[in-house]
């Protein structure tokens, strides 16, 4: 089944540029969602996951790239990376984004009915009515399933709990119906049994609709629960995407190797001894593959290209040299 | 002479507050031999830093002993003897704030052997240099501001400044929670290591049921300022009695195949874990617990040996 594309990013590069210097932080990401999809994008803290999902509803300005958004609503395919875009006005509603920390994504001086009346008046084109936006507000609380909605919209954020005020930021993104939902890591802060719940809500809730997901986060396990495709990324760069059960039980980019081998398991058996070295500065990222300075398998070609994605499996493709035609000398700077 | 390093026993810590008491331990009791890890895991909340905390003597009990070697301890810190606040130390949650920002690494690490009177003042430098190479760093790093080191760095020198005095139990809080995986692995391999090394016995107190399984011996889940179930690792995740600790399980996310296999059928999770200013009466489990009878909101069920050195707190 050919499913219709809702996002496609194209060679996004984002520089930020600081006294120090220019960071390179995202390096040519390229990725495509399609409508109904659970997308996954997982690295760990500082590989430019974030910044990537901030450019998407524009908090983050790109430098290069384009980010197509094909709204049905609007019926064209618009550019979100463009500095001046008259469009966003109306696109934007259809990108609904939830942040890490719900505490702090809401405001601690007005009550929640106030923040997600403010939210759902302006999302609205046409008129609606105050009794009616407070309607669909309690629908939605309501969705999420948070008891006793009335008294919520009563309430501040700081007397709910972490998993609550999470459950409210889902409520606010999806009570505008988006066409994409951009999830960033909205677990992290949660204990696993609330963190379970609210990826059963997530499941529950994107599946009935064609709202398209796109989930952040660094944990590998919840990649596997909730994403139908996965995109793992290092140092601003995507080095491996597919199905995430193809890739986490037959992993073949050394990074993606090495990650795995870190995670604690429920089977025991010790651990591994990490990857070595640290994420590299990204005043000045390594050439070529950036992975290749703590890769145990660089070879003389990783330091001078960038490789380019190759299929190993259905569903599943890598950006390594040791799967393409390479020069198997080995690497002089090692 | 036995082979406990720490026992405790009927441990209470409760907290006067404006709204009423928080009851963050509520009777707990737990040992731990020598060179055993004991892993405590439980939700925020769940009271498992308190009991780290409470161990160390930064908290008084409200009731309860504990005893080190053999001697209460059950005493606020500045009364403890200097020898024993000696053998035990503790690793903090956070190594970014629990490391001084106006000190250099040298003269952080180099505080506890000066308090304790640890080799000559003149030799304070070459210590520091050995404590840096136990945990794999550099000599340099001496000289370094902690806010300069990154986030696995910062815990290898909460590490170090444990290390100094020569415990023979530490206590580690979570030190690995805000690392990323790759990162967590080193720490957690050379923590293994050290233990070997320098035969100490750790209280691993952490949320991550699946770090457990890979350094506790034993492991203890708390919820609600109670011991749950306590049982050998291995014996544990094969079987799992309690039904909060099927629960945890159960919502763990896993990578493979082989760890999905592991879980025990998915049980419905519901609710958060309640205030403990008014816990729920009989076994504070009950309200969120899928197997709840009529006798568990009245009485509150016994630490009860199911099997050989497997400890559950349940009526069923």
């Amino acid at each position: 089944m050919k499913r219709e594309v809702v996002l496609r990013i194209e060679d996004l590069h984002v520089v930020f540029k600081v006294f120090k210097g220019e960071l390179k932080v995202v390096d040519g990401i390229t990725l495509t969602a399609h409508s109904g999809e659970r997308l996954g994008l997982v690295g760990e803290s500082g590989c430019g996951k974030t910044t990537c999902g901030r450019c998407i509803v524009r908090l983050v300005q790109p430098t290069s790239g384009r980010i197509r958004f094909a709204s049905k609503r609007l019926s064209e395919v618009i550019d979100i990376a463009k500095p001046e875009m008259e469009k966003w006005h109306q696109a934007k509603r259809e990108i609904q984004m939830i942040f890490q920390t719900p505490g702090a994504a809401l405001n601690p001086v007005f009550s929640i009915g106030t923040q997600f009346i403010t939210a759902l008046h302006y999302a609205q084109s046409d008129n609606m009515k105050n009794r009616e936006i407070r309607r669909r507000a309690i629908e939605a609380l309501r969705e999420v399933q948070l008891p006793d909605p009335k008294r919520i919209l009563k309430s501040y954020p700081f007397q709910l709990s972490g998993g609550m005020n999470q459950r409210v930021s889902i409520a606010m993104a999806l009570a505008v119906e988006p066409e994409l939902l951009i999830a960033d890591e909205p677990t992290t802060a949660l204990d696993v049994t609330v963190q379970n719940q609210i990826l059963e809500l997530f499941y529950a809730l994107v599946k009935g609709k064609e709202t398209s997901l796109i989930y952040i986060t660094h944990n590998l396990g919840v990649i596997r629960e909730i994403a139908d495709t996965v995109y793992v990324m290092y140092a601003g760069t995507i080095v491996e995407h597919g199905n995430p059960r193809e890739i986490f039980s037959n992993p073949v980019h050394p990074y993606t190797q090495g990650l795995m081998e870190a995670m604690p398991k429920l089977a025991g058996g010790g651990f591994s001894k990490g990857i070595r070295g640290t994420i590299p500065s990204y005043f000045e990222p390594p050439s070529g593959c950036r992975f290749h300075p703590r890769c145990s398998k660089q070879m003389h070609t990783c330091a001078e290209e960038r490789p380019t994605f190759i299929k190993v499996a259905e569903d599943h493709e890598v950006a390594c040299f040791l799967f393409q035609e390479h020069d198997d000398r080995p690497n002089p700077a090692s | 002479m036995t082979d406990r390093i720490l026992q405790v026993n009927a441990l209470k810590k409760h907290f006067k507050t404006n709204q009423g008491t928080v009851r963050a331990i509520d009777g707990v009791d737990f040992t731990i031999d020598f060179g055993e890890t004991l892993g405590l895991v439980g939700e925020s909340g769940s009271g498992k830093t308190t009991v780290g905390y409470t161990v160390i003597g930064l908290y008084v009990p409200t009731a309860g002993d504990i005893l080190f070697g053999g001697q209460d301890i059950a005493l606020p810190v500045i009364r403890r003897r200097k020898a024993i606040k000696k053998e035990i130390q503790i690793v903090f949650q956070d190594p970014g704030s629990s490391l001084n920002p106006r000190r250099r690494i040298e003269e952080i690490i180099g505080l506890p052997l000066r308090v304790h009177g640890i080799g000559d003042h003149r030799n304070n430098k070459q210590q520091v240099v050995e404590l840096l190479q136990k945990v794999e760093l550099s000599p340099d790093y001496a000289s370094k501001a902690p806010t300069t080191l990154s986030g696995g760095e910062q815990a290898r020198v909460t590490i170090a400044r444990a290390l100094a005095t020569d415990p023979k139990f530490i206590i580690l809080d979570e030190p690995t929670a805000a690392l990323d995986v790759s990162i967590q692995a080193k720490i957690i391999t050379m923590l293994v290591e050290l233990q070997k090394e320098l035969s100490l016995a750790y209280l691993f107190v952490s949320h991550d049921l699946s770090l457990m399984r890979n350094v506790a011996g034993r492991v203890a889940i708390m919820y609600l300022g109670k011991i749950c179930e306590v049982a050998h690792a291995a014996e544990f995740f094969q079987n799992p009695l309690h039904p909060y600790s099927q629960m945890l399980l159960s919502s763990i996310p896993v990578v493979s195949d082989e760890d999905e296999a592991l879980k025990p059928k998915k049980t419905r999770v519901v609710g958060e874990i309640p205030s403990p200013v008014n816990l729920p009466s009989g076994c504070s489990f009950h309200p969120r617990c899928p197997k709840a009878m009529e006798i568990c909101s009245q009485v509150d069920p016994e630490m009860a040996e199911v099997e050989e050195s497997h400890f559950v707190r349940c009526h069923l």
